[in-house]
């Protein structure tokens, strides 16, 4: 995933001054690093800290959390496995950041997503297995695009604020989803509140043995590539982002900013659907009523922080698989309670959050919903 | 301040200022002296650098080459915090104010008479009252700042810095957020706070405004200082003439070949819209354009200027009435079918509509190829070589200073900026084109240069709508001249048959000859 630097083959031979390629991506990059690397100090110190007061020794007790998030490729591959959707679903989130939307509806959408592959991959099939897996795939997105792009046309069309409508759609969604699973579709074999098992065919085969790592980071790759390259340099992606940063230029010039906050929507949605349905074709066969336990809203929490760029939201969500396998780690290690590495983990997102100045937004929508002013 | 200071040194003294970002040299070798009591301004073309050498003096930005002197003792100011303890103040082009907060809150922000932080409304409203006495104004201090008007804010600024103790004042271009009759009263309070000993720089575009206040003039060319004159002893032609480095400049009418009975290209027919927010809405106005003509609307702002630019663009619905491009009924269709017929666009305010001011040169340019994509187009680069190619060659034509398209806008001098604005619009050969405040804040030098690739565009048969509120412009320029008042048309003049002050009388609303 590097950012091919544009070079210009057509430039006429007149020997005029190279313009400098890409400050800006420089720029970004260094303000991530720096951002990163702050983030993990913060937490290394923190980390110290609430062990040393545990009576442990900081230094071995946080080599130790380390080595069980990736001493071996094996405890590597478990600590990303369970990253998958996570990356998804954040990636998912930025885009619809990137045309000025908030889409903090995420983990409701990956219920949703959760749902709709679980079905397609219960009742229908068992089929050829990569065709079953697509389909169950393509079924979790257009749920999660459907709910997305509905909110998107609501606000788009009427107003109706997104932050407002996306945070309530989670309840409306995780709850349908609940009573489906507790009530109709109820698998009547097993205790409450899970569906029938997903035939094999859709389920994604593992790809380091006993680490719970399956093909579908093959997926992840994709979508991770894909998005790039719409947010960040195609001609969608520029509506996107224009109709975002500057919508009163994107409409002078003649941009459908309607059109774009849709579209954008729809297919943060339709990821967010996908990152659910991973859930159930990648790790855990079924869906039950709390399948996603949070993941949705540590994607919105990582797009903001990594400012919703592709690259850096990828990174973003590397370092905290690391870290929130490495607190697994440490409270096995040392006894800490479990309870304290949440703190921990908590303390670490706030800072990152500080840094990246997502309070900042969050005040910002604030006044947004406060003055019920709409462009 | 202390012993080393000479009483006849001036107040403050730049000397040898060199100053660098990457390529580009803004300031080199640069000379400024400012004694006490005088107004004195400082010109330039955009992007000549006036505004880097001032952040030097307030302490934004650190001189690479070259001393301050403070009444004859050399000072380094390595944060605005050093200029501020050494009695020198600056007024930003945009106001650096809370709105929500109230004008004590905003006048005592960071330096709270009870100590750091601790506001009370009381000490704070006798603190401020000798500032607003030196500056000779009287704003309510309980009143909330967001909801006064610019000029208020401008002065809430500028008692801001006098509160602070400042006797050296900078203020970047205060007069382009102004109407004629606030300039005028800024000049009173800027003579009347250098009659009590201060100094004042004064940075601004319009050599009219220069000449009404300044006792002394510096011109900056390039990055360099060209010279300082004597307002009394020098005269506009010499002052443009050291400001572009030429000759030649015309204040006068654009000369342009008008050809007659040309077909109408633009046919407004008794077009109304709803009140948009921030003006008046339109109540059955009818004009034409012809191939070549340039049709200027003259109007105090606010009578529905802005609304007929967005309504001809196709940002304002219509609710009456049609519009035509070329033939073509084009009241329906959205803003990017109106461009495809032939529509070109110049909007008002350039940092929210003219340009992505986050964005780069390049993104800035896109937009006419990336309105062609359509398709699986869409998935295809945007900026692509062909786009960056274009760009490159505009920058390169239209001699915008920037450094390179990757630049990003907001970094570009707001005459450079509107050169892309108007090379954009320009670029794609437009049948007609809305020109909405074309050259509010622009320098002289590239006003007359967006002036002459105005007239480049008529003489191919553009037909250009002049929507300005400054009527040396529409005088300069226009053909035609419609008179808007409340929304309606008023008056219908020749330019050449008419004069400002008949053009002031309609914009005032009185109806004589040709009103539709
Ligand atoms: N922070 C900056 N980074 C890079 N270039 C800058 C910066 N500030 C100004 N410049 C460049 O320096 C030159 C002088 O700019 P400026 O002082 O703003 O001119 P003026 O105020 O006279 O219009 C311009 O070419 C501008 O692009
Ligand atoms: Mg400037």
């Amino acid at each position: 995933m590097t950012a091919a630097p544009t070079t210009n083959p057509t430039e006429p031979a007149a020997p005029a001054p190279a313009p400098p390629e890409r400050p800006g991506w420089r720029a970004v990059a260094g303000r991530q690093a720096a951002a990163i690397g702050y983030t993990v100090v913060i937490g290394l110190v923190l980390a110290s800290v609430l062990i040393y007061s545990q009576g442990y020794a900081p230094f071995a007790t946080i080599q130790s959390g380390l080595q069980y998030a990736v001493g071996d490729p094996t405890q590597v591959a478990r600590t990303f496995a369970w990253g998958l959707p996570l990356y998804v679903a954040a990636l998912g989130v930025a885009i619809a950041f990137r045309s000025g939307m908030f889409n903090i509806g995420a983990e409701g959408q990956m219920y949703a997503g959760a749902l709709a592959a679980a079905l397609t991959g219960a009742y229908l099939g068992p089929l050829f297995s990569p065709a079953h897996l697509l389909l169950c795939t393509l079924a979790a997105g257009l749920a999660g695009g459907l709910i997305a792009a509905g909110l998107g046309w609501l606000r788009a069309a009427w107003g109706v604020d997104e932050v407002l409508s996306t945070l309530l759609s989670n309840y409306i969604v995780i709850l349908f989803c609940a009573y489906l699973a507790i009530g109709p579709l109820r698998d009547t074999t097993r205790q409450s509140g899970t569906t029938k098992e997903v035939a094999d065919t859709a389920r994604f085969g593992e790809l380091v043995p006993r680490s719970g790592l399956t093909t579908a980071v093959f997926v992840v790759v994709v979508v991770a590539i894909v998005i790039w390259w719409l947010s960040e340099r195609s001609v969608l992606g520029y509506r996107w982002r224009m109709t975002g940063e500057s919508p009163a230029f994107a409409s002078s010039v003649g941009i459908d900013v309607f059109k774009a906050r849709v579209s954008s929507m729809a297919l943060s949605g339709f990821v967010c659907g996908v990152a659910g349905s991973l859930l159930v074709t990648a790790s855990q066969g079924r869906f039950w009523t709390e399948i996603a336990s949070g993941i949705g809203w540590d994607g919105v929490l990582i797009a903001l922080v990594a400012r919703s760029r592709p690259v850096a939201t990828v990174i973003w969500v590397s370092v905290y698989c690391v870290m929130r396998s490495a607190a697994r780690g440490i409270e096995q290690a040392s006894e800490v309670p479990s309870e304290l590495s949440l703190v921990l983990i908590s303390a670490i997102i706030i800072a990152a959050a500080a840094q990246a100045r997502v309070f900042h937004q969050f005040a910002q929508l604030r006044h947004r919903l406060g003055s019920l002013r709409r462009s | 301040m202390n012993e080393t200071t000479r009483p006849d040194a001036p107040l403050l003294e730049a000397s040898g200022i060199t100053k660098r970002f990457g390529p580009v040299v803004a300031n080199e070798d640069v000379h400024l002296d400012l004694r006490a009591g005088e107004v004195h301004a400082l010109v330039g073309e955009n992007g000549a650098g006036k505004t880097t050498l001032m952040r030097m003096l307030f302490g934004m930005y650190q001189p690479d080459a070259g001393v301050i002197r403070v009444r004859g003792e050399e000072r380094q100011f390595r944060r605005p915090q050093d200029a501020i303890d050494a009695q020198i103040g600056m007024v930003h082009q945009h106001f650096m104010l809370v709105p929500t907060f109230t004008v004590a809150e905003n006048i005592t922000l960071g330096a709270e008479p009870g100590g750091p932080g601790l506001y009370s409304k009381d000490r704070a409203k006798e603190a401020i009252a000798e500032p607003m006495r030196r500056l000779g104004v009287d704003i309510d201090p309980e009143a909330v700042t967001g909801r006064l008007s610019v000029a208020t804010q401008q002065k809430i600024e500028i008692v801001k810095v006098l509160y602070r103790g400042a006797r050296v004042l900078i203020l970047d271009e205060p007069t382009a957020v102004l109407t004629p009759q606030e300039t005028t009263e800024l000049f009173e309070l800027l003579r009347r706070l250098a009659a009590e000993g201060s100094a004042i720089v004064f940075i601004s575009h319009k050599l009219g405004e220069v000449f009404a206040v300044a006792d002394r003039i510096t011109v900056l060319r390039r990055g360099r200082t060209v010279g300082t004159y004597d307002a009394a002893a020098t005269d506009a032609a010499e002052v443009v003439a050291a400001m572009t480095g030429r000759s030649d400049v015309n204040l006068g009418r654009v000369e342009r070949v008008v050809p007659e009975e040309q077909p109408p290209v633009l046919l407004v027919d008794a077009v109304s819209t709803e009140k948009p927010g921030h003006d008046a809405a339109l109540d059955q106005v009818s004009f034409t354009v012809r191939a070549g003509e340039i049709l200027g609307i003259a109007g105090v702002e606010g009578n529905g200027q802005t609304a007929l630019a967005e309504a001809l663009v196709g940002t304002l619905a219509l609710t009456g009435g049609s519009v035509s491009i070329s033939g073509t009924d084009v009241g329906g269709l959205d803003v990017a079918a109106r461009r495809d017929h032939g529509l070109g666009y110049v909007p008002e305010d350039r940092h929210h509509e003219g340009l992505p001011i986050n964005g780069t040169v390049l993104e800035a340019i896109a937009p006419c190829e990336v309105r062609k994509r359509t398709g699986l187009g869409v998935l295809a680069s945007a900026l692509s070589a062909k786009v960056r190619t274009t760009a490159t060659g505009l920058v390169r034509e239209y001699d915008i200073k920037a450094a390179g398209v990757d630049a990003v806008c907001s970094t570009l001098s707001g005459g450079n900026q509107q050169k892309i604005v108007v090379a954009r619009e320009l670029e794609e050969q437009p049948a007609c084109l809305v020109l909405a405040q074309p050259t509010r804040g622009v320098d002289l030098g590239a006003i007359e240069y967006l002036y002459g690739r105005i007239a480049e565009a008529t003489a191919r048969g553009c037909a250009v709508l002049l929507v300005s509120a400054d009527l040396d412009e529409i005088l300069r320029l226009s053909d035609r001249v419609l008179v808007m008042y409340r929304g309606r048309v008023v008056a219908e003049k020749q330019t050449l048959d008419t004069t400002r002050e008949e053009l002031g009388m309609h914009m005032m609303g009185a109806t004589t000859g040709g009103a539709a």
